[in-house]
């Protein structure tokens, strides 16, 4: 590294960080030369806790891999489940798992939507998004119980049935988001400040994408054709209609793009589930406890991306091996790379552009006693022994 | 006598105390209207309607650790907060509310204000070199490179009411009959004062480092910029700095720029003075009111888009008006 | 390609290996690790599938092994065996570069070595995680309550 470079840590604590990642930037002047990141400080350990948990506790302990995309993961597993146990969930089922799905997906893009203007300093978008943002909480509130972990699936089905004035106030409310939401994608492309900060930032050409595994819509930004809603259908998206949203134009402006337009997308899905919502159960009657041997693999379109579930059963009613891939990890490389080029004034920008989300991507540990490093874990006694000892020395202040 | 006198006009009026002041309603103020404009409320509890939260978030700043860095520079790193804020303190007595000749008001004192309000940068910058911290020290290489960008567009925009009145004297200006004359030429002064008003309001919203210009302190990239290091005390003069500086400039602006009328021949030896305080005051908050609406309207630009947009549009524009407003003088359009 | 036609196909273009279908699109196929790289191009060539989903390993308490997951309108799963001993498999970096976090976590979690892999920085595990010590394999047990963690005597290279 010549002299000009300087290299600047981000992370792991950072205010454009919503969670803790390590990223080293080499920066020569305002542009980026390298870049580096490091993963591992969210790190909870949860596939090898699945491994001592029945499903149930597996499903409640998924759930909380992440609050955003909570609703993901336990659908993702319990589909995965429900195909070892070769169980088939009942259409009313299905519809209200999709329809959670689909409102999981408006208040995750609004979230994003909202940081992203954020992080280029245009807070007054963001603040106008986040509290749209706060009408679709309110509805997954008043069908769930609660405003994120929303806790309804269950392996054979949902755990609770939506009533006819719910239906007519989730219709009511979502076309009221439509409008906004059409206002909001003529400022995403027509703020020249807005656009000036994401216009050719950030640029990931399709070839590369490939290559590199890029899901969601940061890869349909970059012109790949990939949804697991239409090439791999589950739930209620067999008898839905809607488009794919792709866009040729690979960098922030694409993102924005697609994720603003697969709003829209959304909210014509969840029209079209409610107004045909089927009659019937919501859920499998009576599940095994004890899941036979097999394995299966589930995906699922999370809006973020592909996230995939593998699970093999071993005649326990504990699962032998469940693995989760969050599409964070599948796009963090690319968007790593994408950014070299770029300014540092770009950085949060373009990291923020995957929507990432690290507590699903980490699953971390910590070595208690070393050798050479004594111990590495302290009781409060300790730690303010050292406090004390350390402002004594160094700052010649005594604290006791 | 007069060092009481002197000492009353420093600290108290127009001094330190009511700059502290008027930079306390100001904040409210532009806290308050951001938010109204985002759907919010802005503050609310401390006081009625908010009105004491800059006094509260002063006092909760001075009452916080005070860190300086092991390897900064002590001394400057403690002097630099005391510069800026006595820079800015000295520019705001020569705002125009008390004219008391020839202390606060003399030939030449819109070149001397100018110059004080480009102090708080260079200590800015100082500030980020001397905290010696990567964050702060691409921040204060930033507030520089911003500087470059709104300095001449300033000056030149500031100059424009100082040819149209024939004076450096800040009070003179703001006495300059603009009413008198042909109805043309009354309304080629508007139109190049406008010109000018705009091009100003832009560099002061650079100046103060707001959004659309915030890039050096830009929360979600560089931490906090020149000011990463910075707590407690020091960072609490900083910001008191910054809502001075916003005073003093809107006042500056406002004085220059935006019409006033002859207040002791209107209302009387006694009362006039007491008026155009006023009526400086309310020009003041209606300058601020517009900055707030710039800062509620746009995202923050890039610094390389800033020199651009700096050097592309506003210094051309500023030179345009000047030249403009040059060539009208010269044939005696502009004197009625 | 029809769903239907997929069965014929895929047994077709790995003649010898035993395709199991667990469901319409789910397809998985065991293979030793010299055969990965080969089968992978078949993959790509013949189906079409350029994506990998993931790299999924599992401790079958008798041997190791690691499935790799091809997702297109289908899933084609090459399940890699391996023995405890000494697992390793071929890397797929230059093939497919976006395998590379995959086969790096692979390697924390399970110690299985990605022959060729351009990276060898540690996934998700500290840097001063014990050498020879993985997670997820099934006799490093995380303890009971009440017991005391099992200590392993580590030395780390560098005095903090």
């Amino acid at each position: 590294m010549d002299k000009d470079t300087i290299w600047i840590p981000v992370g792991p604590q950072h205010p454009f960080l919503k969670e803790a990642a390590q990223f080293d930037f080499d920066i020569r002047g305002e542009e980026i030369v390298g870049a580096r990141y490091q993963l591992g400080y969210n790190h909870r350990g949860m596939e090898k806790a699945c491994e001592d948990r029945n499903y149930y506790q597996c499903l409640y302990l998924l759930e909380r891999i992440c609050g955003i995309c909570s609703h993901s993961h336990t659908t993702a597993f319990s589909m995965a489940v429900e195909q070892i146990l070769n169980l088939e969930v009942p259409k009313r089922g299905e519809y209200l798992r999709s329809l959670v799905c689909e409102l999981e997906r408006l208040h995750s893009h609004l979230l994003w939507i909202g940081v992203a203007a954020h992080e280029v300093g245009f807070d007054s978008l963001f603040m106008l998004v986040w509290r749209d943002r706060e009408i679709v909480m309110e509805l997954l509130e008043s069908i769930t119980g609660n405003r994120v972990n929303y806790a309804i699936n269950t392996i054979g089905g949902v755990r609770r049935d939506i009533t006819d004035e719910q239906r007519t106030k989730v219709l009511a409310m979502v076309k009221d988001l439509e409008k906004r939401m059409e206002y909001y994608a003529h400022i995403g492309t027509n703020e020249p400040t807005f656009v000036a900060r994401i216009k050719g930032v950030g640029v990931l050409p399709p070839e590369k994408a490939k290559a590199m595994c890029s899901v969601g819509p940061f890869a349909r930004a970059s012109g790949l054709d990939l949804d697991i809603r239409r090439d791999d259908p589950y739930g209620a998206y067999p008898d839905l209609e809607f488009k794919v949203i792709t866009d040729t134009n690979c960098d922030i402006l694409g993102r924005v793009i697609v994720r603003v337009l697969e709003l829209l997308e959304s909210c014509s899905m969840i029209r079209q589930m409610l107004e045909n919502l089927p009659e019937g159960d919501i859920a499998v009657k009576k599940v095994p406890r004890k899941v036979p041997e097999g394995f299966a693999l589930a995906r699922y379109e999370a809006p973020r991306g592909e996230d995939c579930h593998y699970v093999r059963a071993n005649g326990t009613d504990k699962p032998d091996r469940v693995k989760v891939r969050a599409p964070t990890m599948a796009n963090l490389e690319a968007a790593v790379e994408s950014v070299i080029g770029s300014y540092v004034a770009d950085i949060p920008i373009a990291i923020a552009s995957i929507d990432p989300c690290f507590s699903c991507t980490d699953r971390t540990t910590v070595v208690l006693n070393d050798v050479n490093r004594g111990r590495q874990v302290m009781t409060w006694e300790d730690l303010r022994k050292k406090g004390i000892e350390f402002y004594r020395k160094e700052v010649g202040i005594s604290l006791s | 006598m007069d060092v009481i006198k002197v000492a009353f006009f420093v600290l108290v009026f127009p001094g330190f105390l009511f700059q502290f002041m008027m930079a306390a309603v100001l904040e409210w103020m532009d806290r308050k209207l951001y938010a109204r404009m985002q759907n919010r409320v802005g503050p609310l509890y401390t006081g009625q309607g908010g009105f004491l939260q800059p006094v509260a978030d002063l006092v909760k700043l001075f009452a916080k650790e005070d860190l300086t860095p092991y390897a900064a520079d002590k001394l400057m790193f403690a002097l630099m907060p005391l510069v800026s804020l006595a820079a800015v303190c000295a520019s705001g007595l020569l705002v125009p509310l008390w004219v008391i000749q020839p202390y606060t008001s003399f030939p030449g004192d819109i070149i001397v204000d100018a110059y004080l309000l480009a102090i708080p940068s260079f200590a800015l910058f100082l500030a980020g070199w001397f905290s010696s911290s990567p964050f702060s020290l691409i921040g204060a290489s930033r507030v520089l490179t911003q500087m470059f960008a709104y300095e001449v567009p300033f000056f030149l925009a500031l100059l424009t009411p100082a040819v149209i009145a024939g004076s450096w004297q800040i009070a003179t200006i703001m006495a300059f009959p603009w009413w008198e004359g042909p109805w043309w030429s009354v309304l080629l002064r508007a139109i190049g004062q406008t010109m000018a008003l705009g091009v100003a309001i832009t560099c002061l919203q650079a100046k103060l480092e707001r959004v659309p210009f915030d890039i050096p302190e830009a929360e979600t990239e560089v931490v906090a910029g020149p000011l990463t290091e910075y707590s407690g005390k020091k960072y609490g003069i900083f910001r008191l700095q910054k809502n001075i500086l916003m005073y003093t400039g809107a006042a500056l602006v406002a004085a220059v720029f935006l019409p006033s009328f002859p207040m002791v021949k209107l209302f009387g030896e006694f009362a006039g003075p007491v008026f155009a305080g006023l009526w400086l005051l309310v020009k003041t908050l209606f300058v601020v009111g517009i900055l707030s609406v710039i800062r509620a309207s746009f995202g923050r630009i890039r610094i390389d888009q800033i020199v651009v947009f700096s050097w592309k549009y506003l210094a051309p524009l500023s030179l345009l008006q000047f030249l403009v407003v040059l060539v009208l003088k010269a044939q005696g359009v502009v004197h009625p | 390609m029809n769903i239907a036609d997929y069965p014929k196909a895929i047994q077709e273009a790995f003649p010898g290996k035993e395709v199991v279908q667990t469901r319409p699109r789910r397809f998985w196929i065991d293979l030793q690790p010299e055969e990965l790289r080969g089968a992978v191009q078949v993959v790509k060539e013949k189906f079409g599938i350029f994506h990998l989903s993931t790299i999924c390993g599992e401790d079958m308490r008798d041997h190791i092994l690691a499935n790799y997951f091809f997702g297109g309108k289908v899933c084609i799963t090459l399940r890699v065996h391996m023995d405890h001993k000494n697992p390793t498999v071929p890397t797929l970096a230059d093939l497919i570069p976006g395998a590379i976090p995959y086969e790096r976590e692979l390697r924390d979690m399970f110690g299985v070595d990605p022959v060729g892999n351009p990276d060898p920085r540690r996934a998700t595990l500290p840097e001063d995680w014990p050498a020879g010590v993985y997670p997820l394999r099934k006799d490093c047990r995380p303890p009971r309550a009440g017991e005391p963690w099992p200590t392993v005597e580590v030395k780390t290279d560098e005095k903090a």
